[in-house]
């Protein structure tokens, strides 16, 4: 919405304006430059200390630049011996979650979207009910323990593949879509499949670049599952990689008893790398890949939303 | 929090285990031992697992509760060596990522233990996952028994009396190589003075008003002449254990124990803490110390610290490796610290440094463990003196030289071990306890690790150097005295409350308590506020928090340990 706006205040320039038109102008580009520098200095600094010297950065004062040019923070991280694996399990697990997920979604969302579906209601409500309530951990433990998904790279997948939220979502979607092409499609002769193949989903395309690119992020930021589910290091992932390697940096100063316990074992404490650079460094290798993806999903995005716009 | 988690745990497990039983019938071996409870913890006969022949290659699986540890494969030099020996291949699995409890409480619940559980204490052996050692180490492990002789028995725990893990053998040190906690204090301080004698906190406070008159400021900042950091744990190392040291006291924590009767007063509400208080309300009111104290994060005081402006402190000396280091590196190794005792009167004897015995963690063997009995020999052999080398040393020729009798590591590899946090790790040294404490001698009379007192003089800088030979000493160590009689029943913060119970909670209670009123304490600005703001700290402990149910708790704790270490 706001690009047209500014193409269209741009062809205003060329013929007249009226001087208090441009000092709003002017006014509005620097609140917004502002804000966007506020926006970006933050991950600006990050990167600055994230490439400084550990020892350096904790006297504090670097602001725009790095004081003492460093790479040893990155390399650290990028030579754990797991993180080749880690990465391409992380990869991996994005795909065919992302692919899975939306494949099953949006055809339980297809199916309670249908008003002809008897149980609709109670399905819905059952579905909404897992929204709020959950076994907690230890009973989920056991029921992955017990179906054999513990050390398996499937647990990444299957539980992700059903989501109430998302289907509710997808649901409200498909409502809005016109009856009439369903109708349309059966009088051809369409049975469910094919509605659902052939004509739902290639109308339900915002919708599911939406929805992918939530269970996309949902997928590649999660750790928890590799770090209670499995204990076999080829199934590890990048982001649990990354919160080992951060956790390892920081618990020595979590609290005076664990403190107390390395002090007995005499561990000495390495002093070549202190938390808060791993901390940055950590945060810049885990977004890169967010940052470098996300301007094409973001195409995509607008280009669903234009193409669903046209054909409804 | 790990035991309430625990005690949840098994609450919820009992439930699952009934609920999944009456539906289905099935056995559920794997989830019944974490329901037991410690008085029938699973015990394995030596007698059960005839089949352990020590030369056989054998393959143990290793939890490690200490996320420090790296999961390399067990395939450096060291653990290469360390199988060659024993036939013994460890798979390891750290425990770490952010909510650790969580992934303790599925180990527990699910009975899912590999065979062996290092960096593990007694909250495990509430969950089952520790088997009895007393039997095994009777039969199979003559080092064990040896390294700890009479101390064997302080490995029991107090609610079975039975050992379920070993520690490393040596908390024994008969030297300490730097200090724990003590008086921190700048070279330059010391320095411009001409070093003079500082015994009392008084003469601190004097040396630190002279210093500033001839260096008002650093390089027109001012600075703050006596650090504290009292975020969370900071609390603890920079407010409630000075106050312990000065005193005279052991690292006793919260607890100040009647030696006598074993009674317990909360330390934070006794005259000597007081005291302390005193002399800190007194440097407050001179502008010594920095307001912002109060509310101080570590980084903070790292921060602050690295720029060379605090003068002195009491603090851990590992809390500040890193600042000194940044201090060196930066060219400013005239604002590092020298380690002193200090007391706050003539008379009292430091005994900051006293090590007491106790042990809270250690190696244990689960009920899953393929052959306990291969093990119980195998950490006997880690126990021993060549085990121990080989930890902590590594291999003759690879990693170590022997010099005239001496051990020396090898140049390459001391580099290797300060460059790269890893490679420890990588090669396979240290994957369980190892005596590594201070200075402690093997059989063969020479140091159990290379870092020990004769590497420190020679590896330090020269403002180091300098104010070492000011003292007369080659390492920090030998300013305090660590013969001072130590606590018949070991440290109190070895002793665990359990979660959730009156003496626990009415604990944690005042320790939010002493975070919000001690400062105010500190910071009066009379004599009478003084006083008002103690009574009112007083009050509200004893009232608020009802610490006697600690003070109760504490006692009968020591009182139980005592009984048991008879």
């Amino acid at each position: 919405m706001a690009i047209p706006a500014i193409t269209k205040g741009g062809l205003i320039i060329k013929t007249k304006r009226k001087p208090s038109e441009i000092a709003a102008d002017v006014a509005i580009y620097a609140i917004l430059a502002t804000i966007g520098l506020l926006a970006l200095y933050p991950l600006w600094n990050v990167a600055v200390l994230a490439l400084n010297d550990p020892l350096d950065t904790l006297r504090g004062g670097i602001y725009l630049w790095p004081r003492m040019f460093t790479l040893n923070n990155l390399s650290l991280i990028l030579r754990q011996e797991q993180l080749a694996t880690a990465f391409k399990n992380s990869v991996l697990r994005t795909g065919i979650g992302v692919a899975s997920a939306l494949f099953f979604n949006t055809m339980a969302a297809y199916v309670i979207s249908r008003k002809d579906f008897i149980f609709r209601k109670a399905a819905q409500r059952l579905l909404a009910v897992t929204m709020y309530v959950n076994g907690g951990l230890i009973p989920y433990y056991l029921v992955v323990k017990s179906v054999g998904l513990r050390n398996n790279f499937l647990v990444y997948i299957l539980p992700m593949m059903f989501n109430a939220f998302y289907i509710l979502i997808i649901r409200s979607f498909m409502d809005e879509l016109p009856d009439s092409l369903t109708e349309a499609a059966r009088i051809d002769g369409a049975g469910d499949f094919t509605v659902y193949w052939k004509v739902v989903l290639p109308l339900s395309a915002p919708v599911l670049a939406t929805i992918g690119l939530f269970i996309a992020v949902d997928q590649w930021s999660q750790w928890f599952d590799s770090f209670v589910f499995t204990t076999d290091k080829s199934l590890t992932t990048l982001q649990y990689e990354l919160v080992k390697v951060l956790n390892q940096s920081t618990s020595s100063v979590s609290d005076i008893n664990s403190l107390r316990q390395r002090l007995q074992s005499g561990g000495q404490i390495n002093i070549v790398y202190t938390p808060q650079s791993i901390r940055m460094a950590i945060t810049i290798i885990s977004t890169i890949p967010i940052v470098l993806v996300y301007p094409f999903i973001q195409k995509y995005f607008i280009k669903g939303v234009m193409i669903g716009a046209v054909k409804g | 929090m790990k035991k309430r988690m625990l005690a949840i745990t098994a609450m919820l497990l009992a439930l699952a285990a009934l609920t999944s039983c009456a539906s289905s019938g099935q056995p559920q071996a794997a989830a019944s031992p974490q329901i037991s409870n410690t008085a029938d913890s699973p015990k394995i006969e030596a007698s059960a697992t005839p089949q352990s022949n020590s030369d056989e290659p054998i393959t143990f699986t290793m939890f490690s509760d200490d996320p420090q540890q790296k999961e390399y494969g067990f395939t450096g030099r060291v653990a290469r060596k360390i199988t060659e020996k024993t036939g013994v291949t460890l798979e390891i699995e750290v425990l770490n990522g952010m909510d650790q409890s969580q992934k303790r409480s599925v180990m527990i619940a699910g009975g899912d233990f590999p065979d062996l559980l290092t960096n593990v204490g007694n909250d495990w052996t509430d969950g089952g996952a520790l088997i009895e050692l007393d039997e095994l180490i009777e039969q199979y492990a003559p080092n064990i028994k040896e390294k700890f002789g009479d101390s064997l028995k302080k490995l029991r725990y107090e609610q079975d009396g039975k050992i379920h893990f070993v520690a490393g053998p040596a908390n024994k040190p008969a030297d300490i190589i730097d200090a724990n906690q003590c008086l921190l204090i700048q070279y330059d301080v010391l320095d411009k003075l001409g070093y003079p004698k500082l015994e009392t906190l008084d003469d601190v406070s004097a040396a630190l008003k002279s210093y500033l008159e001839i260096v008002p400021d650093l390089d027109g900042k001012s600075f703050t002449p006596w650090g504290l950091w009292l975020d969370t744990w900071g609390y603890n190392i920079t407010m409630n254990n000075p106050a312990l040291w000065v005193n005279g006291f052991l690292d006793d924590s919260d607890a100040n124990v009647n030696p006598e009767t074993y009674e317990v007063t909360f330390f934070n509400r006794t005259d000597y803490f007081k005291k302390y208080l005193k002399w800190l309300n007194v440097m407050y009111n001179e502008n010594m110390i920095d307001p912002n104290s109060f509310i101080m994060k570590n980084e903070q005081m790292k921060s602050l610290a690295s720029t060379g402006r605090i003068l002195a402190m009491i603090d851990g000396t590992w809390d500040i490796g890193d600042v000194e280091a940044s201090l060196r590196q930066a060219g400013m190794p005239e604002r590092c610290y020298a380690r002193l005792p200090i007391v706050i009167e003539k008379g009292v004897v430091d005994r900051s440094q006293v090590t007491c015995e106790s042990y809270s963690w250690g190696v244990g063997i689960s009920p899953n463990c393929k052959d306990p009995v291969r093990a119980i020999k195998f950490l006997d052999w880690v126990a021993s003196d060549e085990g121990s080398i080989m930890l902590n040393w590594g291999v003759e020729g690879i990693h170590y030289d022997t010099v005239d009798g001496k051990r020396a590591l090898k140049p390459e590899i001391a580099e290797e071990i300060n460059k790269d946090p890893d490679f420890k790790w990588r090669e396979g040294y240290q994957y369980i306890w190892n005596q590594q404490v201070g200075a402690v001698k093997l059989d063969d009379g020479d140091y159990a690790v290379p870092f020990n007192p004769d590497s420190v003089y020679p590896n330090s800088d020269d403002w180091t150097r300098k104010v070492m030979d000011q003292f007369g000493i080659k390492f920090w160590g030998q300013n305090f005295k660590v013969d001072g009689n130590p606590n018949p029943f070991g440290y109190t913060w070895s002793l665990n409350i359990p979660q959730g119970s009156p003496g626990q909670v009415a604990a944690s209670k005042a320790d939010q308590i002493r975070h919000q009123l001690v400062p105010t304490i500190v910071s009066a600005a009379s004599e009478t506020e003084f006083e008002a703001k103690w009574q009112e700290f007083i009050n509200s402990l004893l009232n608020d928090s009802k610490i006697e149910e600690y003070e109760k708790a504490m006692t009968d704790l020591i009182r139980t340990r005592m009984e048991l270490w008879k």
